[in-house]
């Protein structure tokens, strides 16, 4: 009854795209009776793995298209009794097909990776190529470039390698948190397989959940955003899990300092249907034990693991399913047990994802993606205590977290080379649990529970079309429109796109963006590291929601004889309605289950403006013996809250004003690579004292005593020295730069290859300082720089079979 | 177990946090500043302005910074007073200049040392706030039927805002216990706010304001005794450096937002504030 409004406007949207799209495919139809279809899937040889954004070009025409998240591709051209196509892939050998083109038709690609074919050197004809796309400001991340990059503990991790790119920044050393164009890590929308991933990190921010092992694809989009992206304010990071061979059994692993991965995939029916399952578990607790282990008695510990697995099943042409899942846990536990009674505490926090995904072909023209997905975010502190004579148990538990179940359907329309329209719509209902705390105490004839529950419901509709104007103009435009229930107050919002690519020469293009974003969930968080305490919570009647607007303009050239990728873009982006801590509020508060107050988080924060601007230039070599990228950033990002600061602008914690990554990686012969990466950036902003004084509290006084008083007391409640600040964030810290070498040595071996990996993280062992502090021992006052990591090697070693 | 140990020890030693004094950073540049510290009322009849410097908080710290010679004016806009030396700043008195609503009052404080400090203030126009009180009173004993233990006495103040202006506020309480058994009686004692004193009128434009506060005691023979309730309505500045004392933090936690105090001194820190006060005596016993 609730939600009735939205339900009505959304059943009338999806007849709309429905009868838009029947409409547009007879029009079609009627009138194009000369022009036929060829449409098909393109997969990797080998493993039938489907694969995404594959070129698709038609040399004769000088047209063509890319497939989409599965695999799909549609072009509908001119009678003609020769087309050329040839369908080309990053690190697969192209494969180019002639046909006569009388009737529609299907036809599929296999096409085979590089890696297969080691002695075969083909360079691909044509790719999509930088300068070719109507996309702008998204960042394709090579799955394969995770595993070569050289990682913290070797641990690969997907989110460290998306912080090399420009425009995208860390928090603090070693958080995988992402600063987008001045947003913080709560504006980003973290996807797999169509699940919202709340919560991307595991160990305090250390590494990411996501195992590299399973991943198909990564895709970041921070800014010129298709409609078919919201939620957000800036930026969509969407990752594509990988199906499983559908051909034959293989498998991958590792063993690092800290963890170990499995992942193993294959047939259920051949050529029908595969299984993938990959997980990890670090073991850090089993070494750690003997240290950790505080008494006999006592002992304490901290582990993670994490689980992808992914089944499908191809009906044929028509009709293809989709079931995948993530499930991942932290904790950290303290045991005691005496002759007495025994207790057990600790934190856990984890996230759970399950999607089922539906695609249909309507048409050889007309393709759809309908899924199901189910997604939870959870912490909890727990506390069990046990009498062991007399059997007594007492329990008290707090969690708290976010649950989603969301439904969404997203259609794909090819009327024809020119155009790719895309339209869709997306239900969320959200779940949001900031505090329960549950108590049994049996002894006591306790058994309480207070939950706080508070629900809400997404949405979004959008339609775009990527239109191919002329030769030399492509636009991507759309609009989507989103709406927030709270159950008392709703919210609507239209939300425009657009991107224009001009190509001035072949090889030249210069573009332009402009999109408006919405967002009405926030993330309460500490100032600056990734903990699990952290909230999710709604926007309510007091908390409006955050919205966006971003603007920018670039260039991107492709310079094919050297096979590399330039790319430069300027931005400026607003944000309004943009959360921030109150001044004094602190967020770090681990208590014992039935210690944990949580006053009203509305009180905690408080709402202002950010803008962003700056230019970012990245520069990418994608083949041959040496490939990498360089990435150049020059930003500003400030903040106005009336509340903070006096109500006078500031920098933001993150704002970096130079931040420079460098990527490389070295084929050395085949059984060698070498990599590393440095990275600089202009230190973080803080807040120092200049100096102290004395600052009275007024009391009130009815007479004044005889004599002179004495002021220090007449007058005064209480008094403090209290700290000179100059503005908010008024320091820099010292610049961050750090190198990172990797060297990989591969060997074939009768069941598959394996790999040995050394690697340094902070090779010149840079003091990189976390925070600051005031120390005045000694009377001397200093600021005192507490770093983290030095110089730490590690090494791993992998298999593939 | 020996490898475990190792290899604990290794992963222990590389992630130990390293601390360092940062020896080659450049601190922020100390800039001596003259610190005044007032609140005027028009109910007093000497007021009084406390001057100090602020300190330093890099390098050594075992010189106090002195603030050097001072003199102080202050003036009314039409009229100028140089005020009186008093142990820690300046005094002046009722008859010297006389505060009135409304009015705006700027204090300049100069030092030989080169060190100009200054700051204004408009004292509030006294409104009509009709002050209720509601009081509970709770008797803990120690143990059981001992009748010896303390006394909570709940204090529940009402207010009336006045409408269409922006107000701010501040209250005090006072008790005074009358016994004729004891030559030192009256005895009269404030209660110690258990949170902000401060308050305003915030998205309650002219609506009944609310505020409480507890005071516990052991006395109890008393013959009767009032409760006298101070309202003061404040000036912006006033509320605004109360308010920021109240949340203060500072550097020392580096997982919570700094909340500096509020300062309105041009050229130095501090703040110079204003008050008016209204009153209401209530009769407990």
């Amino acid at each position: 009854m609730r939600y009735k409004p939205f339900i009505r406007f959304h059943s009338l949207a999806i007849l709309y795209i429905f009868l838009i799209f029947t409409g547009l495919d007879e029009n079609v139809s009627a009138q194009q009776k000369s022009r036929y279809t060829v449409s098909g899937f393109i997969r990797e040889a080998g493993s039938g793995e489907l694969l995404i954004g594959v070129n698709i070009y038609l040399s004769d025409h000088k047209t063509g298209t890319v497939t989409n998240t599965y695999g799909f591709y549609s072009l509908t051209l001119p009678a003609s009794d020769s087309v050329t196509i040839t369908a080309s892939y990053v690190g697969y050998s192209p494969e180019i097909r002639t046909i006569a083109l009388r009737s529609d038709m299907e036809m599929n690609f296999d096409l085979r990776s590089d890696i297969l074919l080691a002695e075969v050197k083909v360079t691909a004809e044509r790719e999509e190529r930088t300068s070719q796309t109507a996309l702008m400001s998204t960042i394709k991340v090579p799955v394969a470039k995770v595993r070569d990059v050289p990682a913290f503990l070797g641990e690969k991790d997907v989110l460290k390698v998306i912080q090399l790119m420009p425009g995208i920044q860390k928090g603090s050393e070693g958080s995988s948190g992402l600063y987008v164009r001045g947003g913080g890590p709560d504006q980003n929308l973290i996807i797999l397989d169509d699940a919202i991933v709340y919560n991307a990190s595991h160990l305090f921010g250390f590494f990411s959940l996501f195992n590299g092992s399973a991943l198909k694809s990564i895709e970041l989009t921070k800014g010129g955003f298709p409609a078919r992206f919201g939620g957000r304010l800036s930026s969509v990071l969407e990752m594509n899990m990988k199906e499983g061979n559908k051909e034959e059994w293989q498998g991958e692993g590792g063993i690092g300092f800290i963890s170990s991965n499995l992942t193993v995939e294959g047939p259920l029916k051949k050529n029908k249907s595969s299984l993938l399952i990959s997980g990890r578990r670090t073991y850090a607790d089993l070494f750690l034990r003997p240290i950790f282990k505080l008494s006999e008695e006592e002992n304490m510990g901290y582990y993670f693991y994490d689980l992808n697995a992914k089944v499908n099943y191809d009906f044929g042409r028509r009709n293809k399913l989709y079931i995948s899942g993530y499930f991942g846990k932290d904790k950290f536990y303290e045991k005691y047990k005496s002759s007495g009674y025994s207790e057990d505490v600790g934190f856990l926090w984890g996230n759970a994802t399950a999607t089922l995904r539906w695609n249909h072909l309507f048409n050889n023209r007309l393709f759809s993606n309908t899924s199901a997905v189910f997604s939870n975010y959870s912490f909890g502190i727990y506390d069990k205590y046990k009498v062991i004579e007399e059997n007594k148990n007492y329990f008290a538990e707090y969690y708290s977290g976010i649950r989603d179940l969301s439904i969404k359907s997203d259609f794909d329309f090819l009327p024809g080379p020119e155009h790719w329209i895309k339209a869709g719509i997306t239900g969320i209902y959200h779940l949001f649990k900031p505090y329960a705390y549950v108590e049994v105490d049996v002894p006591k004839d306790v058994n309480e529970r207070d939950i706080d529950y508070t629900e809400g419901v997404e949405t979004g509709i959008y339609l775009e079309d990527t239109y191919q104007q002329s030769d030399r103009v492509k636009i991507n435009a759309g609009i989507r429109f989103t709406g927030f229930f709270t159950g008392r107050k709703n919210y609507f919002n239209p939300e425009p796109r657009l991107t224009v690519a001009w190509k001035i020469l072949p090889d030249l293009a210069i573009k332009g963006s402009y999109a408006s974003m919405n967002q009405y969930i926030h993330l309460l968080s500490n100032t600056g590291i990734s903990l699990p305490t952290d909230l999710w919570v709604p926007v309510t009647d007091r908390i409006k929601p955050l919205s966006s607007r971003q603007v920018a303009a670039g260039i991107a050239r492709d310079i094919d004889k050297h096979n590399i990728a330039i790319s430069v873009e300027g931005y400026y982006k607003t944000m309004n309605r943009v959360l921030g801590y109150r001044e004094g509020a602190s967020f770090i508060e681990l208590m014992e289950p039935s210690d944990v107050e949580l006053p009203d988080w509305q009180d905690k924060v408080t709402a202002g403006l950010s803008w962003s601007y700056g230019a970012e230039v990245l520069i990418q070599k994608k083949k041959g013996k040496l490939t990498g990228w360089v990435g150049y950033t020059l930003s500003w990002t400030k903040m106005k809250f009336d509340s903070l600061n006096f109500g006078r602008e500031f920098y933001a914690r993150y704002d970096r004003r130079h931040d420079i990554s460098v990527v490389a990686t070295y084929k050395l012969n085949d059984h060698i690579n070498i990599s590393g990466t440095w990275v600089y950036g202009t230190g973080n902003a803080v807040t120092l004292p200049l100096s102290e004084y004395y600052a009275p509290y007024h009391r009130f006084e009815t007479e004044i005593p005889a004599g002179e008083p004495d002021f220090e007391y007449y007058g005064v409640l209480y008094s403090m020295e209290a700290e000179e600040y100059g503005d908010k964030n008024n320091f820099r810290m010292k610049p961050y730069h750090r190198l990172d070498l990797g060297i990989q040595f591969h060997k074939k071996k009768k069941w598959g290859e394996r790999t040995w990996e050394v690697s340094l993280y902070n090779a010149y062992s840079r003091l990189n300082p976390f925070f600051y502090y005031y120390d005045n021992g000694g009377g001397t006052g200093r600021l005192k720089s507490v770093s983290i990591f030095p110089i730490i090697p590690s090494f791993s070693y992998s298999f593939r079979f | 177990m020996k490898i475990n140990s190792c290899l604990a020890l290794i992963i222990c030693t590389f992630l130990l946090s390293c601390e360092r004094y940062l020896d080659n950073v450049e601190l922020p540049e100390f800039k001596q500043k003259l610190v005044l510290n007032s609140f005027l009322s028009p109910h007093d009849s000497i007021s009084f302005i406390s001057v100090k410097s602020n300190k330093k908080l890099y390098g050594a710290l075992n010189q106090q910074e002195a603030t050097g010679s001072l003199t102080g004016i202050l003036s009314d806009g039409s009229r100028e007073i140089s005020l009186i030396k008093a142990a820690n700043g300046f005094t002046f008195r009722k008859q010297d200049m006389l505060l009135e609503e409304g009015k705006k009052y700027t204090l300049n404080i100069s030092s030989d040392k080169g060190l100009h400090a200054r700051a204004s203030t408009i004292i509030p126009v006294k409104r009509e706030v009709k002050i209720e009180i509601d009081t509970s009173r709770v008797f803990y004993d120690y143990g059981i039927n001992t009748g010896q233990g303390w006394w909570e006495l709940r204090a529940d103040i009402f207010l009336t805002d006045y409408e269409g202006e922006e107000n701010f506020y501040s209250y005090a309480v006072r008790q005074v216990i009358y016994n004729s058994l004891y030559p030192w009686y009256p005895y009269d004692f404030s209660f110690y706010p258990m949170e902000s004193t401060v308050f305003n009128d915030n998205n309650r434009d002219g609506k009944r304001l609310y505020v409480s506060t507890v005071n516990y005691s052991d006395v109890s023979d008393d013959d009767s005794s009032n409760l006298v309730v101070y309202i003061l309505q404040t000036d912006r500045e006033y509320y605004t450096y109360h308010h920021s004392m109240d949340r203060f933090t500072s550097s020392g936690d580096p997982f919570t937002e700094i909340s500096p105090a509020y300062s309105n001194v041009e050229g130095g820190l501090g703040i110079m504030a204003s008050y008016v006060v209204d009153s209401l005596v209530f009769r407990l016993k």
